[in-house]
């Protein structure tokens, strides 16, 4: 054992909950991956602070995504008295905290299942006020799970344009990206929105950047269709889009991450 | 102290018009983060203040590749940055050991342990990383909230070997300091006073909260109490190298008046009141 491989063995426990669970009730199938000599030295420390230790730490990397992902939901808190920050402080966040393994899908969906149930439930006064509500929620959910989804591996230099598997279609009701422009300039106290069918494409590119865009009707097919299969002859008679525009839009689109 | 120390504050996008606001107030600032891309201020403040790199790499216990070190540099020269500073930390695990996922595991700081064979890694690196940045590079201690049980060196024997074999530089952050010295169950002046004070060429000051998750007192972004500033009085008074002090508070809730009050504190009790 070196410091090295303790110190491996350290960080994996902190940040999987699972993991620290079994090391904690003495079940040796932990041993195998975190090592024997690691196991028997992390089996010594005091319960009371991996597991505080481990909290805080989970709180630390959750924090920081729901702050970031969630930011115009919580510019309206002092209107709505939701924050999505607050759902950490339950019980049911908690044990999602004990219970996380961080940077994994399974945890951010289970977080942002709750931060959605606390953001929507019994909202309906919420809605009178401000009646594009369930959409930015929808918005900020989307961002988040997109920003948990796979990361994108590797490239598809030279072949068929391919969707990657985290990005997201969007179908809102009301002009959000509208609403979001106004958040930003923190003037007005809640933004006027105007009911407009709107769509956007959502997707995380390679250094880890969520992009929200607006998306046309033939950009929309474009993308869906985009199966790692069809050609771009093929994309352009289903997406009614020319072969030089979508040789214009595929850059675009595979810097943002939606195509590979 | 010399007169010549600056006393700045980090950057904070979002406090960007109060920071340009408050004129010579803020000697310096320091960069936790790349500017953004849509920062309209960012022209004015990169124009106008002494800017400082921190931590940027984020982990000197695994060797840089080409891009990383590329990174670096391109970004030190766009802060015209007089040294650059990396926390002493380890938030990733071996890479080759999982699958070469090179991704931090963790999104906060957290301490390595104090092994011989991470102090010859740390130094290692410390020393390229310096080497190939062409500034002195300074180390930031974080403290150890979790003790193994585990022969290993005292944090201030690690931090003498390691600024001996690498030649960096100190980043004294107070309230680390005060911290480790409490988790250690030490006394905070007499912890302070082993560490390599000759070597500091930065201080961070700022306050701490209880946490409730710790169920100890962390840092945070609040102005320092008396035992704090008193602590970064006598590390001032010890550290001739000393260029800049800090007042680390980095928060998208940080108040405009928190930073400027921050700053003004530091400036009296270093007698640059003006």
């Amino acid at each position: 054992m070196t410091g090295r491989s303790l110190h491996d063995a350290l960080l994996t426990v902190l940040s999987d909950g699972p993991l620290r669970a079994r090391l904690l009730t003495g079940d040796t199938s932990a041993r195998g991956m975190l090592g024997r000599e690691e196991w028997v030295m992390l089996r010594r420390v005091s319960v009371e602070r991996l597991c505080r230790m481990a909290r805080f730490l989970a709180r630390h990397y959750y924090r920081e995504r729901i702050v970031r992902l969630f930011r115009h939901i919580r510019t309206l808190a002092p209107h709505t008295g939701r924050d999505p920050l607050a759902v950490l402080d339950t019980p049911a966040g908690l044990a999602s905290l004990d219970q996380s393994v961080l940077g994994t899908h399974a945890t951010a969906e289970r977080l942002v299942s709750l931060i959605e149930d606390s953001l929507i439930g019994n909202d309906a006064v919420i809605r009178l006020a401000i009646p594009y509500w369930r959409d930015l929620v929808r918005y900020h959910v989307t961002m988040f799970r997109v920003e948990a989804g796979a990361p994108l591996s590797g490239g598809n230099p030279g072949g068929t344009p391919r969707r990657t598997p985290s990005t997201r279609i969007l179908d809102l009701d009301w002009d959000i990206p509208g609403v979001i422009a106004d958040l930003r300039k923190g003037a007005p106290p809640v933004p006027i929105a105007k009911a407009a069918p709107t769509c956007l494409l959502v997707a995380r590119s390679r250094d880890g950047r969520v992009t929200a865009v607006r998306c046309s009707q033939d950009i929309r097919v474009l993308v869906e269709a985009a199966d790692g299969q069809r050609t771009v002859d093929q994309l352009a008679r289903m997406s009614g889009l020319s072969v030089q525009e979508i040789g214009g839009l595929l850059p675009q689109l595979e810097e943002i991450g939606a195509i590979s | 102290m010399a007169s010549s120390v600056s006393i700045g504050a980090f950057y904070n996008p979002h406090l960007a018009l109060e920071t340009l606001a408050a004129g010579d107030l803020i000697g310096h600032l320091a960069m936790a983060d790349p500017p953004g891309q849509h920062d309209p201020a960012w022209p004015e403040i990169r124009a106008r203040y002494t800017l400082l790199l921190h931590d940027y790499l984020g982990q000197l216990s695994e060797p840089f590749d080409e891009e990383e070190l590329g990174r670096a540099r391109s970004l030190l020269d766009q802060y015209r940055s007089p040294w650059a500073a990396e926390h002493l930390q380890r938030i990733r695990r071996t890479a080759s050991a999982v699958g070469n996922d090179a991704r931090p595991l963790l999104d906060y700081v957290f301490p390595p342990l104090y092994t011989e064979d991470l102090l010859a890694e740390y130094a290692r690196n410390a020393r390229l990383l310096r080497d190939r940045l062409g500034v002195p590079l300074a180390v930031e201690p974080i403290p150890t909230y979790l003790h193994l049980d585990l022969p290993q060196m005292s944090e201030p024997e690690f931090l003498h070997r390691l600024c001996e074999q690498s030649g960096c530089h100190l980043l004294l952050d107070i309230v680390h300091t005060w911290l480790s010295a409490r988790f250690a169950g030490l006394d905070p002046r007499s912890l302070l006073l082993q560490l390599p004070l000759e070597r500091v060429i930065e201080m961070h000051v700022s306050g701490h909260a209880p946490d409730p998750d710790l169920e100890e007192p962390w840092i945070a972004p609040i102005l320092p109490n008396r035992e704090i500033l008193d602590l970064a009085e006598l590390a001032a008074a010890r550290a001739p190298g000393l260029r800049a002090i800090t007042f680390d508070a980095f928060s998208p809730s940080l108040r405009p008046e928190t930073l400027l009050a921050g700053v003004r504190m530091l400036r009296e009790r270093f007698g640059q009141g003006g």
